[in-house]
């Protein structure tokens, strides 16, 4: 999978160096909003049911 | 193992992971960037300089778009302060990358930056050594608070045309060109050393705009996002980023971030500051091995101390939450300061 990640962004760049430095933009977006929204979604509610039960308790 | 073509050279794909994770521990728990620790440490791995810097920014600006979103901080942005620290920021990473591109052009970009970056850490252990003996004698906070404050009122006193409003101290206004001038010195910065520049921005917010503090940090990342996200398209046009290498320190980043704040939260910080300054010194010795040819003591001096501070970290949260968790021994937390806290 990472092989052909790299070939995909080599390919790229070769291809067209402007289009790579957008590429590389949007791939560290992408990438900082998954997992953003997976650390709301899961990580967050993890921690606040954690802190709920323990009010309960 | 990672084949990464701009620097021509496979690495351990668990070992860039590793380093995110530590990085993102050590980061989380004293709460730093770590971009003075990471840059040498891939520089040791083989990557030159050029190609670290550009790759380091990359790893900051998915991380400053984590944190936008992970902490919803639209909400708290300063748009007219966010754009123009953004914008030059970004024009100052520009002029940085030139200075650095003509630094290898001349073939002396790594000899240079390795040489500021053993001053830099040689700077940050001094400061971090001091900051330690006189935090037992005197309030070291108070102390820099006071100076800032001083300093500020005297920025703020500069009438330079054109002046911008400052909507949240009271009616008072800056001069423009200042704002611009630290907001392009600050991109320089990170456009020839690779750091976020968050550590010069946020006083600025703080203390010369006036910002309270959650606006200011949102401000700081949606600056960061803009002056980055320009400044990494500008390094990837030049080939200078490695952008596999930069996702997988993100990811292991991001748990490790995790961990450290949850350390943080119950493990006393100042019993590591010592920690900190020898992994810094430890660096230092590190860069300065590369610099002499020694790769691989290099790659060891800097990857293994940051592993056993990381690690030190990581058991002394587990240590905590089991004491705290067990009702036989259940000790007050060291630095929790509610239950409830949010990290």
């Amino acid at each position: 999978m990472f092989e052909n990640l790299m070939e995909f962004f080599i390919s790229t760049y070769t291809n067209n160096r402007y289009l790579y430095g957008i590429q590389a933009v949007a791939v560290m977006s992408l990438a900082g909003i998954l997992l953003g929204l997976v650390h709301q979604l899961f990580l967050q509610s993890w921690k606040d049911g954690k802190k709920a039960s323990g009010d309960i308790n | 193992m990672l084949y990464l073509p701009f620097a021509d050279t496979s690495i351990n794909i668990y070992v860039i992971v590793l380093t995110g994770v530590c990085l993102g521990v050590v980061g989380g728990f004293f709460g730093i960037s770590g971009s003075v620790i990471l840059i040498p440490a891939l520089n040791a791995l083989g990557l030159p300089m050029a190609l670290a810097v550009g790759t380091n920014l990359t790893l900051l600006f998915g991380r400053s778009v984590l944190i936008c979103v992970k902490n919803n901080a639209v909400k708290q942005f300063q748009w007219k302060f966010g754009l123009i620290f953004g914008l030059t920021g970004a024009g100052g990473i520009h002029l940085g990358r030139t200075m650095l591109l003509y630094l290898e052009g001349k073939g002396m970009a790594d000899t240079v930056i390795r040489s500021v970056y053993i001053i830099l850490l040689f700077g940050i252990g001094t400061f971090i050594l001091l900051a330690y003996i006189r935090s037992k004698k005197v309030d070291t906070t108070a102390v820099c608070y006071a100076r800032f404050s001083t300093f500020a009122e005297k920025i703020q006193g500069v009438n330079l045309f054109p002046q911008v409003r400052l909507p949240l101290s009271g009616g008072k206004s800056i001069s423009l060109l200042i704002l611009v001038a630290v907001g392009a010195g600050i991109g320089v910065l990170s456009g020839v050393m690779g750091m976020s520049g968050s550590f010069l921005r946020l006083p600025v917010l703080v203390f010369i705009t006036g910002l309270p503090l959650l606006p200011a940090l949102c401000t700081d990342v949606f600056a960061s996002i803009i002056s980055l996200g320009l400044g990494v398209s500008s390094f990837a046009v030049t080939g200078h980023i490695e952008v596999m290498a930069a996702i997988l320190l993100l990811l292991g980043s991001t748990v490790g971030v995790h961990l450290g704040h949850k350390s943080a939260r119950y493990v006393n910080r100042n019993r590591f500051t010592l920690a900190l300054f020898t992994t810094v010194t430890f660096s230092m010795t590190g860069v300065f091995l590369k610099q002499l040819g020694y790769d691989a003591p290099a790659a060891v001096m800097i990857l293994g101390c940051l592993s056993v501070l990381s690690a030190a970290v990581i058991l002394k949260l587990i240590r905590a939450s089991y004491r705290q968790n067990n009702p036989l021994t259940g000790l007050p937390a060291a630095n929790q300061v509610s239950p409830g806290g949010t990290e």
